[in-house]
């Protein structure tokens, strides 16, 4: 009944033998105890379980494990890197971007994404983008600045690249 | 660093994955439990069939109630002391409410509960479980239950389980002098919190320690503690409650819930870790809900438009238990007449029970209800005086002159209401300034003559927080000069760690970096009463800085001696304590405190090391207050209702920290409008919600929330040391009536709004007679 997968996440392999119908945010919460990334709806409305697989933002509520096999993914906590805030991270604290903190980790997994899609997004481009995470205590203002923001920083780190 | 605008210290834990909520938690040998609900509003449970369920594999055991006794326990009746104190009731009997019982009384109700090895097992356990039920009667809405004859919630208790009155000045004179008598039947739909972490708890016996660990999502978590504590009869300090991350709040977890006690129970029986976490499916049918409320208004108001007379009777729905009595009626009582006087003002109040879950407060509580009716009242002198709605409201305003104002009223704590270091009119016209109210009326005129439905919205709200009766605070400083705050009181996103150290590192003259501030953990300090009420930055913000001054005088008596100088010559900055003017001479609040720890000259001060522990009790609430003006353009063809312009006035003392404060608003803001547009529970007439999960339910998203301008006008209070008054709950308040009214005055008056939300089909219905 149960099934072996192979899933790296944030750059590490795993392989776990698991039942066919445990869902993907389970498999990274309960079996790998990366339980940055949340539930919040259980019915794919909230985007607090969102996480990359295979470079799209997905709502890992709505993934089974078993289809993740042989994919990669990114969660919150492969955001950071050597120690370093992800300018996203960076943004969301300068901006005061989160207040309880528990849509935050999904709703940065999708700003990924959306700044990979608009690098210097337009207010209307970061609202319909946001559509799939739900916030109940900052009221967004502070989400859309911090997406603002840190592709201004992202953009800054490119340039800094590509000069050196 | 106070009033600073600096990032929050419990971002980075938050922002990086680290943060630890409850279902977050894992322990060795932990187990899962998940529960069956009755799928009926009102029905007899008959028979619990546990074999299916205990075959599953992976369950560890079945249990409704019979296996222990401590599983038959009552919760408390009242959370907390809640209203005893207002003289309002004149009548209340609720029933009991036990953690199990052989009687469903509302969809989503516990019946029973399976413990199992994973959390799937536990699911599959439940599918298993048959339950035989009759099915009894059930009455779903206030009106339903308050009907002749009506089948009861309880058996023995009446559907009206508590009663209010409330008499201020003469109303039969004033309806008699009256030129304009307006009615209206005004009404707010039931809402959920709709954190976006829903319910959660945790519990396992620490055999090395004696000690029942708990984790939980509540916000009272010394509730939690003094009730398993009674209900298993251990001393209170053998249970110790831990409710350190949690995902949002808003009064939905401001109660003790069955499952709080259930799984404390089940995991001291048990011997092992139980965690359990709801389902968002289970949070929208089981976890409270703010209660339908229906307000029937008369008001009585000379041709100039000033008030003469209010004369309201309230209606509130309270669910199948009432945990709150009236408080969220007294709130709104108490909050009625805003910005503004009411000479005369005749309350009557019924809390009505319905076989839906028990009430409880969302973020306002109360408050929202009371700015509806206020400004509606308001808005209906306008259109029957043909006055500006803005005139009516400087004609009937409290002024400075009026100062310190009493308008009749007891507060729930029971103090009378007195409004001080307030400025309405500035609020009122900086609002009409900056949403620029008079060039939209102007601008009105002529997008009218364009087919253009534009409108202009007020509301104005008080918000009386920081509810006692104290909270305290303990700081110390180690030898390596890192300074700890513990409080009573537990975050749901609030900020504390940061604002409530900016405040000890601006007392102390520490550094900012070097305080930190611990909550929710109930073997820090022995005594908590909750995150509620706005009360947190008053009561425990003064009790941080109480208990920092004291640490303060330590340091500096000690440092006296140490350095040689007399007291007045000490100065602490950034973590270093010198005698002022001479560079050489001092020592690092660390070293200061590592002395403390041997020196005899401690005992002329309280003991070894630089710690202190106090409290501030105020003596009442303190009044917060603002108002919003908006300009909404309602499409013609579908309705949609655009937001042009919002502005949010507001006077909450000095900002602790202004991003927080801002963070406050916005946020509060976007609870205010789903609250206006679109957020309703709905049951259907067996007591079936329809809104069952996020699909269903609206809740505002990033491309519904508008920019808002937020302008801070600050009248610090005298009511306490740091001169603040509350925030937390002020924005959600008005944006129900400004956006209503700016609705309504773009439809040119077609529509007459006497409900929230304001839905779509009601404003394409007045569409249709244009």
């Amino acid at each position: 009944m149960k099934h072996q997968i192979s899933i790296t996440v944030n750059g590490a392999p795993y392989s776990r033998e698991v039942e066919p119908r445990l869902l993907l945010v389970h498999f990274l919460r309960e079996t790998l105890h990366l339980t940055g990334t949340h539930v919040g709806c259980d019915t794919s409305q909230c985007g607090a379980c969102t996480i990359r697989l295979n470079g799209q933002a997905v709502k890992s509520c709505t993934v089974f494990a078993v289809q993740a096999n042989g994919g990669d993914v990114t969660t919150v906590e492969g955001l950071a890197q050597s120690g370093e805030l992800h300018p996203i991270q960076e943004a969301f604290h300068e901006c005061h971007g989160l207040q309880c903190g528990f849509c935050t980790p999904g709703m940065m997994m999708a700003v990924t994404q959306l700044l990979d899609r608009y690098p210097e997004p337009t207010l209307e481009q970061i609202k319909h983008q946001l559509d799939g995470n739900i916030c109940r205590c900052t009221g967004y203002h502070n989400i859309i600045k911090a997406v603002q923001v840190a592709g201004k920083k992202i953009r800054a780190r490119e340039a800094r690249v590509g000069l050196s | 660093m106070l009033g600073e605008a600096v990032p929050r210290k419990e971002d980075i834990r938050l922002i990086t994955g680290r943060g630890l909520y409850v279902e977050d938690l894992q322990l060795p040998g932990m187990c899962y439990a998940a529960f069956v609900r009755s799928p009926y509003a009102r029905a007899e449970v008959l028979k619990v069939n546990k074999e299916a369920a205990l075959a599953v594999p992976g369950v560890i055991g079945v249990f409704h109630g019979s296996e222990w006794p401590e599983l038959r326990a009552r919760l408390p009746e009242l959370n907390g002391s809640v209203t005893l104190t207002s003289p309002y009731i004149d009548h209340i009997n609720i029933p009991h409410h036990h953690l199990f019982s052989d009687r469903a009384s509302y969809v989503g109700e516990q019946v029973a509960v399976v413990v199992a090895e994973s959390p799937y097992a536990a699911a599959d356990g439940v599918a298993a479980i048959e339950v035989e039920y009759e099915p009894l009667p059930a009455v779903a809405t206030w009106q339903a239950a308050m009907k002749l004859n009506a089948p009861r919630v309880h058996d023995g208790f009446d559907n009206v389980v508590a009663h209010l009155k409330h008499r201020v000045g003469d109303v039969k004179t004033a309806f008699a002098a009256a030129d304009i008598v307006i009615e209206r039947r005004l009404e707010t739909q039931s809402l959920k919190c709709m954190a976006i972490e829903c319910r959660a708890v945790a519990a396992q016996w620490d055999a090395a320690t004696g000690t029942l660990n708990i984790w939980t999502t509540g916000q009272f978590p010394y509730m939690t503690r003094g009730t398993v504590a009674g209900i298993l009869g251990l001393p209170e300090d053998q249970v110790r409650v831990i409710a350190r991350d949690i995902g949002g709040g808003f009064g939905l977890k401001g109660v003790l819930y069955a499952e709080d006690v259930i799984i404390p129970v089940l995991a001291y029986h048990l011997r092992r870790p139980i965690r359990w976490a709801e389902t968002r499916n289970e949070h929208m049918i089981s976890s409270n809900h703010s209660g339908n409320q229906a307000h029937d208004v008369r008001i009585a108001a000379k041709s100039d438009g000033t008030i003469l007379g209010l004369d309201l009777k309230l209606y509130k729905e309270v669910g199948a238990y009432d945990h709150f009595d009236m408080m969220l009626q007294i709130n709104t009582v108490n909050h009625l007449t805003t910005h503004y006087k009411v000479p005369a003002l005749e309350i009557e109040g019924w809390a009505i029970s319905t076989n839906t879950p028990p009430g409880s407060p969302y973020r306002g509580a109360g408050r929202v209800e009371a700015v509806f009716t206020m400004d509606r009242v308001l808005d209906a002198i306008a259109k029957e005086t043909g006055l500006d709605p803005l005139e009516v409201r400087n004609r009937n305003i409290v002024t400075p002159a009026d100062m310190p104002y009493r308008n009749g009223q007891i507060y729930r704590d029971g103090v009378p209401v007195e409004y001080h270091d307030i400025d309405f009119p500035l609020l009122l016209s900086k609002a009409a300034a900056c949403v620029d109210y008079h060039g939209w009326r102007d601008r009105q005129k002529n997008l009218r003559a364009q087919g253009r439905y534009v409108g202009i919205g007020i509301g104005s709200y008080v918000e009386a927080g920081g509810l006692g009766p104290c909270e305290g605070s303990t700081v110390k400083i180690d030898t390596q000069g890192r300074i700890s705050v513990f409080v009573g009181v537990n975050s749901q996103g609030q900020g504390h760690e940061t604002t409530l150290a900016q405040i000890c590192a601006h007392a102390l003259g520490a550094k900012f970096e070097d305080v930190s501030v611990f909550g929710g953990d109930t073997r820090l300090m022995n005594f908590g009463f909750g995150t509620g009420a706005s009360r947190v930055a008053v009561n425990s913000g003064n009790a941080v800085l109480r208990a920092t001054g004291t640490v303060r005088r330590k340091v500096v008596n000690l440092a006296s001696r140490i350095l040689g100088c007399s007291e007045d010559e000490v100065i602490i900055n950034d973590s270093i304590v010198a005698v002022a003017g001479a560079r050489q001479n001092s020592i690092t609040l660390g070293e200061l405190a590592t002395r403390a720890v041997r020196d005899r000259h401690m005992i002329d001060l309280g003991g070894p090391g630089l710690n202190a522990t106090e409290f501030f009790y105020p003596n009442t609430v303190v009044w917060g207050s603002g108002v919003n003006m908006a300009v909404v353009e309602v499409d013609k063809q579908t309705g949609a209702v655009e937001i042009l312009k919002y502005v949010v006035v507001h006077d909450c003392g000095l900002p602790l920290n202004p991003l927080v404060v801002e963070g406050q608003i916005s946020g509060g803001f976007a609870q205010g409008l789903g609250i206006a547009l679109g957020e309703r529970l709905v049951f259907d007439e067996d007591g079936q919600v329809l809104t069952g999960s996020l699909m269903d339910y609206f809740m505002p998203r990033a491309s519904d929330v508008p920019e808002i301008q937020i302008e801070h006008v600050i009248f610090p209070t005298s009511d306490n040391p740091l001169g603040i008054k509350s925030v937390g709950e002020s924005a959600p308040n008005a944006p129900g009536a400004a956006l209503s009214a700016a609705i309504e005055d773009a439809l040119e008056g077609r529509i007459n709004i006497t409900r929230l939300p304001v839905t779509r089909r009601e404003i394409l219905a007045a569409l249709r007679t244009i």
